[in-house]
């Protein structure tokens, strides 16, 4: 399976390629008012709407230099509906976005042929971490992130 | 490059060939992107369903397509600006060095202009000078008699041969160099005349050489002691050839060299420029410069200051004689032209590097190489190198025995009140060795990015260091665009998986190397910066030494004078008096001294050029301070002694003194024990201050860089003067890096300083002193900030 792998403080995460759109560098973003912190703003994508949230907060990390200009990776609602059915319906008509520090590349990960996959549900949106040329991967779940923002506190 | 505003080329031959290879690579992994595009193009056409897919694939690889291109230009003016920066840098140093040479030169003769001035009021010379005119009137008129009875005699062979021996002794050059040994020969002709003659003519002749005998004798032993004085100041000050007095006529009557004395005494100079010159000048505060030339009193070409002596010491008086001194201009420039040029490990200046003074006429006078560009030649110049005006620099390209080089010039702009001879120093570089990469082996303790952001790099470098990570962020983006939006086609999309990947690789190299470059640019400013600054210590620290030389010198010479020596024997009121009129004079000719004393062996102050506070020095005990008791130790003329900067009750409102001592000794002997003490309180806070900020770096247009500061320390570490009070308390310990303080004599070293929480490049230099003068142990130091 490919994966793209991003940064945000000192982790490196994971999703599968998939579910990736596009990648870019962030946006000039307009604030929405009263919105969940982790939110950081909409902005228009080739005229669509874009709601796009910081990872560094969803995950509560403070670490780490950010780096000077900032990258967004725009998620596949549609694909995401697909590989998760308790992921609402109604985000698949959602552009959504999320701000990364750094965009690593795209890897391939065989979790067969690896041993060091090791299902440790590790905080509420992490569910796994693979051992990738010495570095730790977590294969992070935007569904479940992205359902506990709308849920509200 | 080789015109100003002239492109970048690569071929150019001043370019290093790992920087060609570099560039090639670059292109190389570029140009091989354009095959790759195309491929994909087709390979678009191919897998797409429709014409939005096509369209979007195309869309990617074309924003590829543009920003390769920008790449490869982004390299071309990155290659342009290393080039032409580091050209620049090295012009404006190799300028800076050009002109420091010249500039030590005046501040040189600066001094030897007060010498001069100061040396024609030495009692000796004036009173030897008038015995001198006195018995030479009085031997022409002897001369006049002894001819007018050779008319008379002219049949009496014998009475003619005895004239002629007469007139022989009458010669000065006779009397003066045989020291009167021939008196008896004279006697025995003067005999023989008398014979001839009647009573009346006998009697009037024996008067006149009665009195030219009894005066001469005087005359000769004054020109002899006047000549030991000049030996005493040739002794103090190790830079004159020779010094020497003429009488009125125009004959030497004494010198300082020994060896040369048989030749020079009696030597009729009156026709040689100096001397014209000087019997010229208006007052006897005046001097005259005279230009490397031939004279008839040395064989190599002098640089003579000449200065009249007038009747009775007063500057209107008649002149009397003329004191001419030749400056061992040779030696002192050489000195100079050696100084900071590139040097093999052996200490030698580099093949086809020279450094060379022309006079006002574009004549060589001195040369680092005298073989292969001697003296007394024309320098071949361009036209604008001859035509500067003072202080002026210029810089252009020409072959140089047969190497293209770096030919710079700057003109003397005088130092103080000395207006310069428009004399120019020109430094020769071959153009290959600004464009060397030196591995100087400076070492950078910093990450890229620290470097990168310093303000030490350029605007336009950091500029383009961000420009290029944009380039490569964005090419990494299109790819991996691109490697997404291929996945999504699934099978179909297969074909381009491999297209995107290399495009990545490709960018990613050519990114990389850019970086590299950009990083070795910042490695390359911050090592010439050092260098920089390194230059600039070294010039503190010369200049400071060269000041102090001349302060050693002028104690000892000063400390032979009698009048303190008289002073310190008799106590008595009026010469005490005498020997602050002394001193007064000294420090009214020598402004650099805020004080000169005279102390008696028990420390107590007796005389004071500010006769002011004679009074409250007079309540002083100082005879525990270091300056005192170095004096009192000595026990030879050559010797003198200084205490460190530090705290002294001579100047109780001032932090620091800087005080120079020597021992006076009876009858101002050269040898035995000190009978009192000499002290010159040396002006060091304002003359330390006014060295340093002359030494401070500056950028292109010549102004003060935001942040750089200098400062002295003492051989154990503690700031002695500094650019900034405040910042660099003078006595305060400073934590210097463990290079920068145990440093050897002569050595510099730069490197990385942090001090109150900011982190500085820094230059250091520690003494070396110069010629007898040995230093201190104190080391300059100069620096600029990192970060801003």
């Amino acid at each position: 399976m490919r994966y793209s792998v991003f940064t945000a403080g000192n982790s490196y995460y994971g999703i599968p390629i998939q579910q990736v759109q596009e990648f870019d560098f962030e946006y000039k973003l307009s604030p929405v008012p009263y919105a969940d912190e982790r939110i950081s703003g909409v902005s228009s994508l080739r005229g669509r709407i874009i709601t796009v949230i910081d990872l560094r907060k969803c995950l509560g990390i403070k670490e780490g230099n950010e780096p000077r200009r900032r990258k967004v990776l725009v998620l596949d609602s549609l694909q995401l509906c697909k590989d998760y059915d308790t992921f609402d319906e109604r985000f698949s008509k959602d552009v959504l976005g999320v701000v990364v520090d750094r965009i690593e590349g795209i890897v391939d990960l065989d979790f067969h042929h690896s041993l060091d996959i090791e299902r440790s549900k590790k905080g509420n949106f992490i569910e796994g971490v693979v051992n990738h040329e010495d570095k730790v991967l977590n294969l992070l779940s935007f569904p479940l992130i992205i359902q506990d923002i709308y849920k509200g506190p | 490059m080789a015109e100003k505003g002239s492109g970048f080329s690569i071929f150019h031959p001043v370019i290093r060939i790992e920087h060609r290879e570099f560039y090639e690579a670059i292109l190389n992994e570029i140009s091989s992107i354009s095959p790759v595009c195309n491929q994909a193009r087709s390979t678009a056409a191919e897998i797409s369903k429709d014409s939005a897919e096509e369209e979007l694939i195309i869309d990617l690889i074309k924003k590829v397509e543009d920003f390769s291109n920008e790449l490869l230009s982004v390299t071309k003016n990155l290659f342009d600006q290393f080039y032409q920066t580091k050209e620049k840098f090295y012009e404006s140093m190799l300028m800076i060095m050009a002109y420091n040479k010249i500039n030590l030169m005046d501040r040189n003769l600066l001094e030897r202009t007060c010498d001069v001035r100061w040396w024609s009021m030495e009692l000796a010379f004036t009173y030897c000078v008038e015995r001198y005119n006195q018995v030479s009137s009085e031997a022409r008129d002897v001369d006049q008699t002894v001819m007018g009875l050779g008319e008379q005699l002219k049949d009496n062979k014998k009475a003619v041969e005895s004239i002629d021996g007469i007139r022989e002794f009458l010669k000065p050059t006779t009397w003066l160099k045989d020291k009167l040994d021939d008196l008896e020969h004279f006697h025995t002709h003067v005999e023989e005349i008398y014979k001839c003659l009647k009573e009346i003519s006998k009697e009037n002749l024996k008067s006149k050489i009665d009195v030219f005998l009894r005066d001469v004798k005087d005359c000769c032993n004054a020109a002899a002691f006047a000549s030991s004085r000049l030996e005493d100041i040739v002794n103090s000050y190790s830079i004159y050839r020779d010094l020497i007095i003429t009488g009125a006529d125009g004959n030497v009557i004494a010198n300082a060299n020994k060896d040369k004395r048989s030749v020079v005494l009696g030597l009729k100079v009156s026709d040689e420029a100096w001397y014209e010159s000087a019997t010229a000048l208006k007052d006897g505060n005046q001097y005259h410069a005279q230009d490397v030339s031939k004279t008839k009193v040395e064989d190599k070409p002098s640089l003579v200051y000449s200065t009249t002596l007038r009747e009775g010491n007063s500057p209107r008086g008649k002149i009397t004689g003329v004191m001419g001194v030749f400056f061992d201009f040779q030696s002192e420039a050489s000195l100079i032209l050696d100084e900071y040029m590139p040097k093999d490990k052996n200490g030698v200046i580099q093949d086809d590097c020279y450094s060379i003074f022309t006079n006002e006429q574009g004549v060589i006078i001195c040369s680092s190489d005298e073989q292969t560009i001697p003296s007394g030649n024309y320098m071949h110049l361009p036209r604008w190198h001859r035509e500067l005006g003072p202080g002026d620099k210029t810089c252009s390209y020409s072959v140089i025995e047969g190497r293209e080089s770096a030919l710079i010039t700057a003109k003397t702009d005088g130092y103080l009140e000395y207006k310069g001879l428009g004399w120019s120093s020109h430094v020769i570089v071959p153009k290959s060795h600004i464009f060397e990469h030196e591995n100087s082996g400076f070492e950078l303790k910093l990450d890229r990015d620290e470097m990168m952001e310093s303000c030490l790099i350029p605007e336009i470098n950091k500029k383009t260091y961000e420009r290029i990570q944009e380039y490569k962020e964005s090419i990494q983006l299109i790819s991996l665009n691109g490697i997404v939006f291929a996945s999504k086609l699934g099978k179909r999309g297969a074909a381009l998986g491999p297209i995107f990947d290399r495009i990545t690789k490709t960018g990613d190299y050519a990114t990389n190397k850019m970086e590299e470059l950009l990083i070795e640019m910042a490695e390359d400013e911050f090592a010439q910066n050092a260098e920089a600054l390194e230059t600039f210590s070294k010039q503190a620290i010369d200049l400071i030494d060269r000041n102090l030389f001349e302060r050693s010198a002028d104690i000892r010479w000063w400390a032979t004078d009698t009048i303190f020596a008289k002073a310190l024997e008799d106590h008595a009121p009026e010469s005490c008096d005498a020997a602050c009129e002394r001193l007064k004079v000294i420090n009214n000719s020598y402004n650099m001294y805020r004080n000169l004393v005279l102390c008696d062996p028990g420390g107590q102050v007796i005389a004071t050029s500010r006769t002011e506070s004679r009074g409250e020095l007079k309540q002083l005990d100082l005879s525990n301070e270091e300056w005192f008791l170095a004096a009192m130790r000595t026990n030879s003329f050559g010797q003198f002694g200084v205490g460190d900067v530090s705290h002294s009750a001579l100047e109780r409102h001032k932090e620091t003194s800087l005080i120079y001592s020597g021992g006076v000794r009876k009858h101002g002997a050269r040898e035995g024990e000190a009978i009192g003490v000499l002290g010159l309180l040396f002006d060091w806070d304002n003359e330390a201050r006014k060295v340093l900020e002359s030494c401070l770096q500056k950028d292109q247009e010549g102004k003060r860089i935001k942040g750089t500061q200098a400062f002295y320390t003492n051989g154990k570490g503690k700031i002695i003067e500094s650019t900034d009070r405040d910042l660099f308390k003078v006595g305060i310990d400073l934590k210097l890096p463990e290079e920068h303080a145990s440093l050897g004599s002569g050595t510099s070293f730069s490197g990385i300083f942090e001090y109150e929480g900011k982190r500085y490049l820094m230059g250091t230099s520690k003494t070396k002193g110069y010629r007898e003068y040995k230093g201190l142990g104190w080391s300059a130091h100069v620096i600029r900030p990192i970060d801003d």
